[in-house]
C-alpha cells in the first residue's frame, strides 16, 4: 500500500494505508519540559533513584507525551486542516524509558464521514509500548 | 489479522495482563470493598482560564509544529486562530487527584489506559471546568501482586455549558516490594 506523507484532502485516505512513521528521541529534558507544561510533577517521572529501587529501569516517560508523540504521527499526515480527531482510546503497555520511540499507524476502516486508525508505538528494542485506536473526521 | 484486530487483541491481552487473569474475568476476589464502593460517585472539579501561553508552552513540550497550534497571531492558519494540541486534555487529569485514592500499602500507581471524545476544540479565552468522577475501582491480584485499579471520568466544559471533551483514565496502584516494575 502507498504511503502518503501529507494527505491533501480526506478523500485520499484509503483502507490499508500506512501513516509515514515518525521518530522521536524523548530526553530528560524533555520529560521536564512536558511536566513544567501539563502540570504533571509525578515522581514516576523524574525521580530515577525511586524507580531503580522500585525495579524499574530508569524513571518512565509520561504516557502522555507518548501518545502525542502519535498523534503528530498522524497531524503530519491528516493536517488539522484536513482532518479532526474525534476519539481515540489509548493503552500502555510496558514502561517506556527515555530514549527513541517510532510511531506508526494503519487506516483499518473509511468512508465519507469518519476514518478509523490504529496507533502505535515502539521501543529501542522494537517492542510496542503504546497501542490506540482513533477516529477522524472530514473538516468541512 | 488487521493491524485493528491486533491491536484490539493486544488491548484484551494488555487488560487481561493488568487483571492477571488468563480471561480478563474478575473472580469474587477482585471485587472492590465495601469501602471502595463508599467513593464511587465522588466528584471533585477545577476551573482554568485558558491562556495562548499555556497552550503555546505545551505545544512545545509535544512537539507540535503545526501553525493550528503554534500560530498565536493567525497569520498562516486562515481557518481560525490557536487551538489546543491534541492532547491538551491530559492537563486536566489532575482533577483526578481528587478522586483517586493512595493506598498506602502499594507504594506505586502507574497510568494504563485512557479513552477521550472531542466535541469542541479549547481556545484561548475559555474557561474550562473540569469535573471528575470515581466511576470504577477493582481489586485483582495479579502478576504483580495484588493491585488495585481504579477508572475515573473527567468531563471538561466549556464557559457556555458545552462538554468540550470527556476524558477515561485508568490508573493501577501496586507494590514493588514483592514484584517489580510495571508499565505507563
Amino acid at each position: 500500500m502507498i504511503e502518503v506523507r501529507t494527505l491533501d484532502s480526506f478523500a485520499q485516505i484509503a483502507q490499508g494505508m500506512n501513516l509515514p512513521p515518525l521518530d522521536v528521541t524523548i530526553t530528560r529534558a524533555d520529560l521536564v519540559r512536558y511536566a513544567g507544561a501539563s502540570d504533571d510533577y509525578v515522581a514516576q517521572h523524574w525521580d530515577q533513584q525511586m524507580m531503580l529501587e522500585a525495579g524499574f529501569d530508569d524513571v518512565v516517560v509520561h504516557g502522555w507525551l507518548c501518545f502525542a508523540h502519535m498523534c503528530r504521527c498522524v497531524t503530519n499526515w491528516a493536517t488539522p486542516a484536513v482532518a479532526t480527531i474525534v476519539s481515540y482510546r489509548i493503552r500502555y503497555l510496558r514502561p517506556l524509558y527515555p530514549g527513541q520511540i517510532t510511531c506508526g499507524g494503519l487506516v483499518e476502516e473509511v468512508d465519507d464521514d469518519k476514518a478509523q486508525l490504529s496507533l502505535w508505538a515502539r521501543n529501542m528494542a522494537g517492542e510496542k509500548v503504546t497501542i490506540a485506536d482513533m477516529v477522524l473526521r472530514p473538516v468541512p | 489479522m488487521t493491524g485493528h484486530d491486533k491491536n484490539e487483541r493486544e488491548h484484551e491481552a494488555s487488560a487481561a495482563a493488568i487483571s492477571g487473569t488468563q480471561s480478563g474475568a474478575e473472580s469474587p476476589k477482585g471485587m472492590a470493598t465495601g469501602e471502595d464502593h463508599n467513593k464511587m460517585g465522588r466528584r471533585t472539579m477545577l476551573t482554568r482560564h485558558i491562556e495562548t501561553g499555556a497552550l503555546l508552552k505545551f505545544a512545545r513540550a509535544t512537539g507540535e509544529t503545526g501553525p493550528m497550534f503554534t500560530d498565536a497571531e493567525g497569520s498562516q492558519w486562515e481557518k481560525e486562530h490557536l487551538v489546543a494540541p491534541p492532547t491538551y486534555v491530559a492537563t486536566f487529569c489532575e482533577v483526578l487527584g481528587g478522586v483517586f485514592t493512595q493506598h498506602p500499602e502499594y507504594n506505586m500507581f502507574l497510568h494504563s489506559a485512557d479513552a477521550v471524545v472531542n466535541y469542541e476544540p479549547i481556545r484561548p479565552g475559555d474557561t474550562i471546568t473540569a469535573t471528575a468522577e470515581l466511576s470504577d475501582v477493582v481489586r485483582k491480584l495479579g502478576s504483580r501482586g495484588p493491585t488495585i485499579v481504579q477508572r475515573g471520568m473527567v468531563t471538561l466544559t466549556n464557559q457556555y455549558g458545552r462538554t468540550v471533551s470527556t476524558v477515561e483514565v485508568e490508573m493501577r496502584s501496586f507494590s514493588t516490594h514483592a514484584t517489580g516494575s510495571g508499565n505507563d
